[in-house]
Parts: C-alpha cells; structure tokens; sequence
C-alpha cells in the first residue's frame, strides 16, 4: 500500500494529487455527516455528538496505540488482554489491602512489563510480532486469571477521580474524550516532533536498514509495546470509570479486530513507517458516525457490525484497486 | 600402517558422518521439532491422565481430529500460499449453521445438505479468494473483516432458526451414520478425513498444483515470473481453504447435531496455533499435511487433557499461550539457523591418505615451458570453456559459463556462433556415430545436440541408490562423457553432494561421492555402474574397445574399468599418485591418451586429508574463502600410454599462458587447451603428430 | 440455613427407608454410617460455563465443602466459556465413568445429544440451573419462566402506573439460545400478552456482557429517551446498562431490573445506583438442594439413570434497596 506518501515524515516531496485511504475515509465520513445530520433529527445535536466521541473513545485510545505500533511495522494482539488483566489486577489488589491509587501504581507496573516481555520477544527473540502477540495475549489472560478468579471486578465505591473520568465532563466535554484526545495529542506530538518518534517511523519503514546505520532498533520496538500496553491499561481504567467495574470476558470478545480495523481504515499500512494519529482519528470518526447514525436509525447490534465491515472491506477494496500492488514489488510473507 | 591410522581409517569408513547433514537436508527433517513435541506431551500426559491410551478415549479424540484437522488442513493450504485465512472460524459457523437447517429442518437428504454445506463455505471462500487473490489485497486484514462479516450473517441468521433446529431431527441415515457411525472402531469422519489427508499429502508433494502452490508462497514473484498465474493460485487457495472448513461443519453437524451461540468464535486461533505447532511458518512456501496433522492433535490433546485434568480455564490459556510462544520461538530460530547448522554439519571430511606424487623433479614429469608460447583463441570472448571437441569440418565446439555451446570456424578461429543455447554449464563433449552432440552439463545431465543445434535431454536421473539417504537419482554434477562402439554413453558425475559451485567443499571432503553412469541411447535407460569414486571427472573410451579410463581428481589417480571382453566389470588402477589433479583424458594421435591436469598438489592439504578432524573443524569454524584448496593456478598436460606409462609433459611454469587446464583435444597436428577458470583457448603446434588426425575418425573410421 | 436442615432429613429419610441396618454396638446417628460409606470414594464431575461466574463459585464452594466432609471426590472441568471445549469436556467426562455428572447447559441444545450419551453409559446427570431439551436425572435451578414472569411484572407495575414516563421497555438478554433466555422469554411474553399497553422496544442480545449491555443502553436511549424499563438475565451484565443510564442521568427515569447470584456484589450495584432490582436466585441454596439430590444418588447406585427424572426450583427473593443486606448478599469466603 503505497498510500499517505503525503503523511509520511522526513520531508518527502509531497506527491501533486493522490488518493489515499485516507482522503476515501475523510470524504466518506464528511458525506455520512452531512447526510446523517440532514436525514436524522436527533444527529446534530451537542448532545449527540458528544455521545458519539464517548462511545468511541475507549475505542479510539487503543487505537491510538495500536496505530503507534503498527507505524513501527508491529502489532499488539494484547491490547484488550492487557487492559482487563491490568485493570482487574488493579481492583483485586484494592481489594487486597492497598489503597486504590497504590493498586493502580502496581497494576501500571505490571501491564508496563507485560509491554517489556512482549517487546523483548518480538525484538530480540525475533518472533513475528503477530505470533508473539497473539500468544502473549493468552499468557497475560490466563496468567491473570489464575489470580483473580472472576470474570467481573467492580471498582471500590467512593473513587473520587474515577467516577470523575466516568461521568464527569470539562467545558462541558465529557472527561473520556478530554482524556482520549489527551491521549492522542500526546502521541502524535511524540511522533512528531522528538527524535524517538523519528526513529519509530524509521524502523517501521526498513527495521533492517535502520539498524544497520545504528539506530537502537530494539530499544525502540521494546518501549513501543510498553507504551501500547500503558495506553491500553488507560483506556481500561477509562472502562472502569464508565461501568464501574470490568468484564474480563472482553478478553474474548472480538474488540481487538475492531480496534485494528480502525487503525487500518484510517490508512495506516500494516507494513509500518506510514500513517500517523491523524489517520486513527480519522478511522475513529468514521466509525463514530456509523455508529452513531445507525443507532439512531434503530440498526441492531449485529447488523451494524455487518454494515460497519462490509464499509470497511469496501475501503479496503477500494485502496486495492486505486493502488494496486505490484507483483514485481511485493514480498512474500507480507500478508 | 600404523595402527592409529588403522583406527582413523576404519572410524571413518564406517561412521557415515555425511548422513547427519543429509539427513537435516531432507525436507521432513522440518517436522522433527513438532514430531518431538508430539512424543512429548504423549509422554506427559499420557503419564499423568487416567485413560488416555484407552480405546475409547482416542476413539473420541480421533473424531476432533477429524474436524479441527480439516480446517487446520485448509488454513494450512492458504498458509503455504503465502496468506492467511482468519475467518475460518466464523465459516464454520455459517456452514455449520446451514449443514443444520438444510438436514435437520429442511430434512434434506445427504448429498443436498453436504451440497449446500459446501457450496456456502466455496462462497465464503471465494469472496476471501477474489479479495486476496485477484485484488491482491492483504491476506490478514481481509480476512479480519470478512471474519466479522460472516460472524454478523452468523449473528443475524442464527437465531431465527435455532430454535427449528433443536426442535427437529435430520431424516438422513448417512447424516446419522457419518456423526456417530464407526468401522473398525474408528469414527467415519476420522476415516474419511484420513482418506483426505493422504489424498492432499499426495497432491501438495507430488502434483501439479501443490508445487505450485509452494512456488507462489514461497517466492511470490519468481513464481509470477516463471509464468504461474499467482493470482488465480492464491484465489483457489482460499475457495480450497473454505471448502475443507464447510466439511468439517457438515461432519462437526452430523456429530453434535446442534449449534451454539458462539459456535466457531476463536477457532481461528486455536487452528492457528495447530499449524504453528506443526511447523507451518506464517509467509508461506513451507508445511506439509503431516505437520499440519501433528499441530492438530497437540493442540487437541493438550486441551483435551488439561480439561480432563480439572484444570481451570484460564490456566489452560496460559499454557497454550506459552506453548505458541515456545513453538514460534523454535520455529523462527529453526528457520533462521537451520541452514548455519545444515553449514556446519553438511561437510564431513574423511580420511583420504594418498600414495606419494610422481616425482617432478625428474623425468617426464619435470615441470617445463613448452606451454609458454601457445597460440590463443578467443580472449576474452571465452569464458568457462571446460572442454573442447572438433568435428569433421574442423570446427570448433566449446562450452560457455552462459550455458551456451560456442562454434568457432576454421582456419583461424576467429569467428564464432553460438551453435546451441542449454543452459546450466556444458562440460565434456562427444560425437556420436550419427554426428550427434553429447554434452554433459552441470547441474542439468546429459543432452544432445543434433548437427542443426537442436537440444534434446537424454537423461538427467539415474537409479536411486538404496542406501543413500539423500535423493541421488537427480544428476548434480555430470562432469565428462564418451560414447562406446555400441553407442552408450558413459559419463562421470563428479559428485552428488554438493553443487558445481561447491566444488571446494568436495575436495575438502575428499569422498567418494561421485559416481560413473552409462547411459544407453536406444533403450533411454540410466544406470550407475560404479559409486563411490573420489571426484571422477574426464573418461575417455580406449582404442580396444573393451575399457573406459577415467580420472578421480581429489584421489589423484586414473582408473580403467572393463565394460567388455575378459575382464568384464573389473576396475583397475592405471596410475597413481599423481602430482595434480587429473581432470580430462582424451585420445592422442600416436595411440596414448593426453591427460590434464587442472592443478598441482600441495603438502599441506596432503597432509590434511590424512586429518579429517582437523578439516572439519576447519570447515565450522573457519570462513570458506580461508579453507585449504587444492592449489588450481599450475597444471599441465601430460601423455600416457595403455600400461599407464607417463611419456611427456607440458607445463607454462610462467603462468603466462596456460596455468590452469581443465582439458585438451588434439586436432590435425595442433593441440587446443582449454581451461576452465581462463578467458582463452591456447593452441600448440605438434610438429611430429599425424597432420590429419581427427578424434572424430578414431571412434567411427574416416567417412566414406 | 433451613434449606440444608430440610435437605439433610430428607437424605436421613432416604437413606433410612432404604432399610439399611444402623450399628449397635457403639453410640451411633441413625444411618450415618451407610451415608458415609455410601457417599466414600464416588466421583462427582461438574462442567460449568465458566468458573468465573459468582454463581459458579458459590456451587463449588458448597460441593467441595460437602466433598470434603463427605469424602467423595468432586472435579471441576472447566471450558471456560467455550461451547466447543464443553463438549470435548462432557465426552471426556463420559469416558471417565463418574457416579454423578453435573451440567451448566450453555444452551437447550448443544449438550443434548452427549448427554443422552451419558444417560446411556449409565451416568447420573444434574443438570444446575440452564437445562438441555434432553431430561435427566435432575434438574435443580431457576424455574425461569417465573423468572421471566417476575421481572416483567416488575417493570409491568412501575411503567404502568400513574406519573411513569412511558411504557417502553427493553428486554436485554443473554445468549439467545440459552435455556434460561428462552424461558424467561416466554415469561416475558406472557406479561405482555397481559398487559398490551406494554411495548417492548428491544430486544438484543448482550451476550452476558457488560459493555455490550452498555452500548446496547446506550443506543435504547437515544432512540427511546423516554424508556421506563430494563430487564435483564445477569446482574454482572446489566451493571453495563446502569452504566448507560447512570451517565445519560437517567436513573430515576428508568428502572432495571435482573437477576442474580446473590453475591454482594449485586447489593453493591444497588447501592451505587446501577440497579433497581435484582431477583436472587440464591447460588448458595440451590447448591444445597443440588447436594441434596447428589448424596441420593449416590445412596441409591441401584436406580438406572435416568430412570427418575426430577426438578427442584430454588427460591428467589425480591431485593433492592430496601433489603440489600445480610445473607441477600454473600461472598464466597462465607461460603466455605
């Protein structure tokens, strides 16, 4: 996928006109919305909309850190098992004798070397980063269901603050999505604008090249899986503030592809070292609007996740025709 | 002989180190991780779960097998294709889904249920196929989505009618007989998945279609270029992936004969795992039915025993996650190091005392320069010339490294054609009585070419040899040819362990692993008539009729072995010791025979052959560019009579002209040298030979 | 505990009425003797859902307390929420011959056929709280259709009185195919016929889980903003719809009510405010009555599986907040 070539760092040369994945996404989305907010009554309503960057934002923060990964020709399968198991842990050490806030320091500790283990083994152990993952995920379930034997956790009652992410708003905009674009400012200013973040981007777009000429590759792919895992562990405390306790059974459910799909229908190629946070902004919204719209129109749960896919194997196909690969440029084992 | 020596010398006659290497070359040499695996946990769990070997028990385990094998079977197809099929889990579901309500709602009978079945899994793959195949989109994303899609359809359709589905029972006897029927024991699903596995085994190590599946995943553009159609390839891949899945839907419905909710939710991952285990790597190319087989019954066993064990859930996902994370570990560093181990162990020197060089510091062979003022041909335009032949017309034939055979015309050769384009690397070369080409050429075998250039192969396999673990009958290395009065041809394989490009590493081992085979024109058969010769190379028929002499180079020897008369079958030394390393021999004027010799030996790796330890350690431990060599910059040319009496010699002590010969052919008085590693051909007058001698005409008598 | 007095005395009295002689010589409780050596060294297999459910927890607790004193051995073989695992579980189980086999059906269906198998192989089965369309030996558990019923009458009273804020209501349930889904269902269906007024708005599957159960809300209560009522199967999952409500700041509009194990966890729902009312069926008792009728078995090895097949409905009690205390709200530690 050779999309987003304007969205890359590094001060290439910006192609004259392209269509990305990404301008496809943007237009599909401002078309949803103009359609949804002339054809539905309730859509373009504060309320609404603010509704809308609520539901999404738990979504949106994972992707945020799957997007981070993912530009460093990685992905992070554990996500949603890393954020139950570290938020679960957390409230069952509150329950153990320690205050909430100290359960939350240790829990952050523990998910951080979930993050460490999963990096060592993809970078210095060279396991494929998909195999890794999606093994760690089991481990880091299991392991953490082994301490705590509930699927369901409930927060403490009387958590101040956390009720505050749950229910509280700033200005008006609930607390979740301050802390979603919080979040994502964060990490695009770190992309962006540090030399850690160049260093992603490079060892997205060539590991072995980026090694060669002596970047520390594996130290980076190492902090990138810890800071994905400590983002996952943020959206899972974020969870706990919504619905007060949480559903380790999210484990099984089928979040992480929605979380990838985001990323990916933003336009960030999973072949690394393209993309940035504004692509899984874009791909959140997207998916807020459909949502949303669908809601409001009385779709079932179900068939909205028909119509939310069948759209985004539409984009997919899409970017497939308008930028084919090439069988001359294309690896094997690039799936 | 001391008696250490003696020691040496049996040790390594009968310790066949070389089979270590050959066998880590076999391609199942890759299931042995999985393999040991598999004796593992049996071991294991066998040991500590009460009944696990009882009949019953496997009986049960066999029909699982049967199921979760068939999809593990279809992921791993799409997997050697180079892609991967995640939403085999949610097609099982919707097939599942339609296996029941087509037989138990609708009543249908067999064949329509299994129809449909099929037929809704050929259409979930066939949308996985046309968006990964021909829109050539990315295998996992896809695949991802169409994953949640075909859970949606599940989701929607589902329960509508589940409940018609719990309330009726199917009419078909079959449906019942293939869910619960048993022969001999053993599940009729198991069987019948049996029947698949072997089917499929068959078709992806043997046939068409399984090659070129290895070919597309395995190197997706070379593939593409050598003209197989990728797309259509990966396409089939996945309708065949889905197919397999809906089959195992319909014998998982005729078994259970209900559904769940969440029917097929995370078999993706588990047949995932099933496959990894097995040693099926993601990026295609690289797995076999059995692996595939041996992952699915780990994964099932494992889970099976934990279960069994009162094991709790999540500790079961811990293990397995440890377990994939085990396998992968293993399998990336197998990839990764396999072939430095394959390095490490493949060459295995042995023990190769030699009897002590012709003297050169006197007679025939006193080293001289009579090769210093030699006429060229070619420079520059020639390159791996390794043999060189004439036919009646005088011109001129030789081999290029481009795998083409050049014709230079007389008188003065200076111009040339390329008489016929082969490929691989020509090398020794014969007329036969028809005028026919024979030319050896390595890598490919033995072919023809006809006066008008046309290439034909004559063989290129020869009988397996029963003991060789390694494949021989494949030619690797066919070296030098000529052809008997009756029209067979016999030619010298130099070796059948390494590459042409290795030959170092042959020298370095100084085996036998070469071999003479004969190969006859009218019946278009192949055999090997001797083995175990130490790098035989230029063979040459002898004027009576009844031997062929040939060279083994690294053993630096002449043999003559009888096809005919008396001595039928026997081999003989003709002369030993040399002070280089023979390679062709061919027919002289005077009735001798000229022999070259493409370099000199040298004490060091003389005395190294009689230490095999020590060139192998040599070869772990040191870089090939540093290994000892057989010294290829001063050779010569000498002449040998019948009774393997040297007569004379030929040297360019200068080095200018001719340090390095391959191989020599006298023609009308002028004797032409070739080598191979030169850019020319040298040309020596011979004063005192016959002036009209053709080699030709020696063979088959002067033309009419 | 009046459950497990009644439940005692009844095994005394079976075991008595089964003839066998008490001992004379020593000071001995009438029948206790045949009891223990009747229960000594029997296999007992459970195959739950998951374990991590409170309800789960609260049955073995109880059974393993019973194992333990009783000196029968009790495995829990646990799918772990994946129907596939359960019934290579169940065969396996088969194939190990237990005295009694315990079942938690995921759903009417998917056990059936291995069930009849056990049935078969001359396997007891109890069957706990989610039935199979096959009968068994027992069934101990909800009796869901009043369950159903319940709930339903609930939101039938609060949305059909005066000053409500509609009469919409939404019926969040589990697996669609689960037993007690169906049943209550039907419960459900049979207050609606009842009470026409009452318009039933939703009707979507939350899979036992909360966050489902809070976008699904969440969606209700854009489309619906003024919805009287929820009901739900799970307490654990409808703490999601709370959720919901709780942050669209709805909570005195709309009134939730499920059922439950009884853990305190539920209590604690009800006083955060995320739930209104929650049925408990009591995990606890109906792990005694299920004691009860796994010590018959055992004591009569003689009856044919199957051969009796029973059904034992548990209590449910009405809590809120008036009464979400005590023994409405235990925790396992008490259980053991």
């Amino acid at each position: 996928m050779a999309s987003n070539a304007k969205d890359a760092p590094g001060g290439r040369v910006k192609p004259p006109f392209k269509i990305t994945q990404e301008g496809v996404v943007m237009a599909i989305a401002a078309v949803l919305f103009v359609v949804f907010s002339m054809a539905l009554d309730r859509f373009l309503t504060q309320g609404n909309i603010l509704a809308l960057l609520k539901n999404v934002a738990i979504l949106g923060m994972l992707a945020v850190g799957m997007g981070f990964v993912i530009v460093g020709r990685g992905i992070d399968l554990t996500m949603v098992a890393v954020m139950v198991v570290g938020v679960a842990f957390a409230i069952w050490l509150a329950t153990q004798g320690f205050t909430f806030g100290e359960a939350i320091a240790v829990g952050a500790l523990l998910v951080a070397a979930c993050g460490l283990v999963t990096g060592v083994l993809i970078a210095v152990a060279e396991v494929p980063p998909i195999f890794a993952t999606l093994a760690m995920a089991s481990v880091v379930y299991g392991g953490g269901r082994v301490a705590f034997n509930s699927d369901v956790l409930y927060a403490p009652g009387g958590i101040g603050w956390l009720t505050f992410i749950g229910s509280g708003t700033v200005l008006g905009v609930p607390v979740s999505v301050v802390i979603f674009f919080g979040v994502a400012a964060l990490i695009a200013l770190f992309l962006r604008f540090t030399r850690f973040g160049r260093f992603v981007y490079a060892t997205g777009d060539n590991p072995e090249t980026a090694r060669t000429m002596g970047l520390p590759s594996r130290p980076v792919v190492i902090s990138q899986y810890v800071i994905s895992a400590l983002i996952a562990y943020a959206a899972g405390i974020l969870l706990t503030g919504l619905v007060s306790g949480i559903n380790t059974r999210l484990y099984n459910s089928t979040l992480i592809y929605d979380v990838l799909l985001v990323v990916v229908l933003g336009g960030i190629s999973l072949s690394g070292g393209q993309g940035g946070v504004r692509n899984v902004l874009v791909g959140t919204v997207l998916v807020g609007i459909l949502i949303n719209g669908m809601t409001i129109m009385n779709f079932s749960y179900t068939s909205q996740n028909l119509i939310k896919s069948v759209i985004l194997l539409g984009a997919l196909a899409l970017d497939a025709v308008i930028n084919p690969r090439d069988e001359q440029t294309s690896q094997s084992g690039d799936i | 002989m001391s008696f250490t020596e003696t020691l040496v010398r049996w040790r390594y006659r009968f310790l066949p180190d070389h089979v270590m290497g050959e066998l880590l070359n076999k391609k199942w040499s890759d299931s042995a991780i999985p393999f040991f695996a598999l004796v593992l946990i049996i071991a294991i769990f066998g040991s500590i779960v009460p009944r696990f070997f009882d009949f019953g028990t496997l009986s049960i385990l066999s029909a699982q097998v049967a199921e979760l094998g068939l999809i593990v079977l279809g992921l791993s197809i799409v997997m050697i294709s180079g892609g991967i099929d995640l939403s085999v889990g949610s097609t099982f579901a919707l097939t599942v889904t339609t296996a029941l309500y087509v037989m138990n709602v609708q009543g249908a009978g067999f064949t329509t249920g299994l129809l449909a079945t099929l037929g809704v899994g050929v259409i979930c793959g066939m949308i996985n196929g046309l968006m990964v195949g021909v829109l050539r989109m990315r295998a996992f994303l896809t695949t991802l989505v169409t994953l949640i899609i075909y859970r949606s359809i599940f989701d929607i359709v589902f329960p509508e009618v589940s409940t018609d589905i719990v309330m009726n029972y199917p009419e078909s006897g079959w449906f019942e007989f293939l869910g619960i029927g048993q022969v001999w024991g053993l599940p009729v699903s198991f069987l019948l998945m049996a029947a698949i596995s072997v089917a499929l085994h068959i078709l992806l190590s043997r046939g068409r279609y399984g090659w070129r599946l290895m070919a597309v995943g395995g190197a997706r553009r070379s593939a593409h270029n050598a003209g197989i159609n990728v797309r259509w390839t990966v396409f089939s891949a996945y309708v065949v992936c889905s197919a397999f899945v809906a089959l195992a839907a319909f014998l998982f419905s005729a078994r259970i004969g209900s559904a769940a909710s969440d029917i097929g939710a995370g078999l993706e991952l588990q047949a995932l795992t099933a496959t990894v285990l097995g040693g099926i790597s993601l990026g295609g190319g690289r797995g076999s039915v059995s692996k595939a087989l041996m992952g699915t019954v780990f994964v099932l066993m494992l889970s099976n025993s934990l279960l069994s064990l009162g094991i709790p859930g999540p500790v079961n996902a811990l293990l397995l996650g440890l377990i994939l994370v085990a396998a992968v570990f293993l399998d990336v560093r197998w990839v990764k190091n396999r072939h430095k181990l394959l390095r490490a162990v493949y060459v295995s020197p042995t023990f190769n005392k030699m009897p002590p060089a012709i003297s050169t510091d006197e007679g025939p062979m006193k080293p001289n320069d009579r090769l210093k003022d030699v006429g060229v041909i070619g420079l520059g335009i020639l390159d791996g010339a390794e043999d060189v032949i004439f036919d009646r017309n005088d011109n001129l034939y030789t081999g290029s490294r481009h795998g083409d055979i050049l014709r230079w015309f007389p008188p003065d050769y200076t111009r040339h054609e390329v008489f016929a384009h082969i490929g691989g690397a020509p090398m020794g070369m014969l007329f036969d009585k028809q005028g026919n080409m024979s030319v050896c050429v390595g890598g490919m075998g033995l072919y023809q070419i006809t006066p008008e250039g046309e290439v034909s192969l004559q063989t290129a396999e020869t009988n397996r040899s029963w003991t060789s673990v390694a494949d021989d009958s494949v030619m690797k290395l066919a070296d030098d040819c000529d052809v008997l009065p009756d029209g067979r041809i016999v030619f010298s394989e130099a070796t059948v362990r390494f590459e042409m490009h290795d030959w170092y590493a042959d020298a370095l081992e100084s085996r036998g692993n070469g071999r003479l085979i004969c190969f006859d024109p009218k019946t278009k058969t192949t055999r090997t008539i001797l083995n175990n010769l130490i790098f035989p190379n230029g063979v040459c028929t002898s004027y009576d009729g009844e031997s062929v002499l040939f060279a083994e180079s690294w053993a630096c020897r002449i043999n003559r072995y009888y096809y005919a008369g008396p001595k039928k079958g026997q081999l003989e030394r003709v002369i030993e010791g040399l002070p280089g390393y023979p390679d062709n021999i061919n027919r002289a004027s005077d009735g001798t025979y000229w022999l070259a010799l493409m370099g000199s030996r040298t004490p060091a790796l003389d005395l190294s052959l009689e230490m095999p330890g020590f060139r192998r350690r040599m070869a772990r431990r040191v870089s090939e560019d540093s290994w000892l060599m057989p010294n290829l910059n001063t050779g010569c040319v000498l002449k040998f009579n019948e009774k393997g009496e040297i007569l004379e010699s030929l040297w360019d002590l200068g080095g200018q002209k001719h340090p390095m010969i391959t191989s020599m052919r006298e023609h009308k008085g002028t004797l032409y040298l070739c080598g191979i590693f030169n850019n020319r051909m040298g040309t020596l007058k011979l004063p005192d030979a016959d002036q009209d001698w053709c080699g030709v005409d020696t063979y088959w008598g002067k033309p009419a | 505990m009046k459950i497990f007095k009644k439940a005692t005395v009844a095994a005394l009295t079976a075991a008595m009425l089964t003839g066998l002689p008490a001992a004379a010589k020593e000071i001995e409780q009438v029948g206790r003797q045949a009891y223990l050596e009747a229960l000594k060294d029997k296999k007992v297999i459970f195959i739950p859902l998951s374990q991590g459910m409170d309800l789960n927890q609260a049955w073995t607790a109880v059974w393993e307390r019973h194992a333990d004193r009783y000196g029968f051995e009790f495995q829990v073989r646990d799918p772990n929420m994946d129907t596939a695992a359960g019934i290579r579980a169940l065969q396996g189980a088969i194939a190990d011959q237990p005295d009694v086999l315990i079942v938690q059906n995921p759903d009417v269906q998917t056990y059936a056929r291995a069930l009849k198998q056990a049935q078969k192989a001359g396997i007891k089965i109890l069957q706990i709280n989610m039935q199979s369309i096959t009968q068994t030996d027992s069934y101990v558990g909800n009796d869901w259709i009043e369950m159903g019923r319940l709930e339903a009458g609930e939101l039938a009273r609060t949305c059909l009185a005066e000053g409500a804020p509609s009469k919409k209501i939404v019926w969040l349930a589990g697996v669609q195919t689960g037993a007690a889904n169906i049943y209550m269902r039907e419960g459900l269906d049979q207050i609606l016929t009842e009470n026409p007024e009452l318009e039933l708005v939703s009707d979507q599957p939350a899979d036992y889980d909360s966050e489902k159960a809070r976008q699904i809300t969440e969606t209700v209560l854009q489309q619906h903003p003024d919805l009287c009522g929820i009901m739900g199967i799970w307490d654990n999952a409808e703490v999601g719809a709370g959720a919901a409500v709780l942050a669209a700041g709805k909570q005195d509009q709309v009134t939730i009510v499920t059922n439950g194990a009884g853990a305190h966890t539920a209590c604690d729902s009800i006083d955060k405010g995320l739930l209104d009312v929650v049925y408990n069926f009591n995990a606890p008792i109906q792990a005694e009555i299920a004691a009860q009728q796994i010590s018959e078995f055992l004591q009569n090895p003689e009856r044919p599986a199957g051969s009796e097949q029973t059904v034992f409905f548990g209590p449910i009690t009405r809590v809120d907040a008036s009464n979400a205390t005590g023994r409405n709200c235990w925790t396992i530690d008490q259980l053991k």
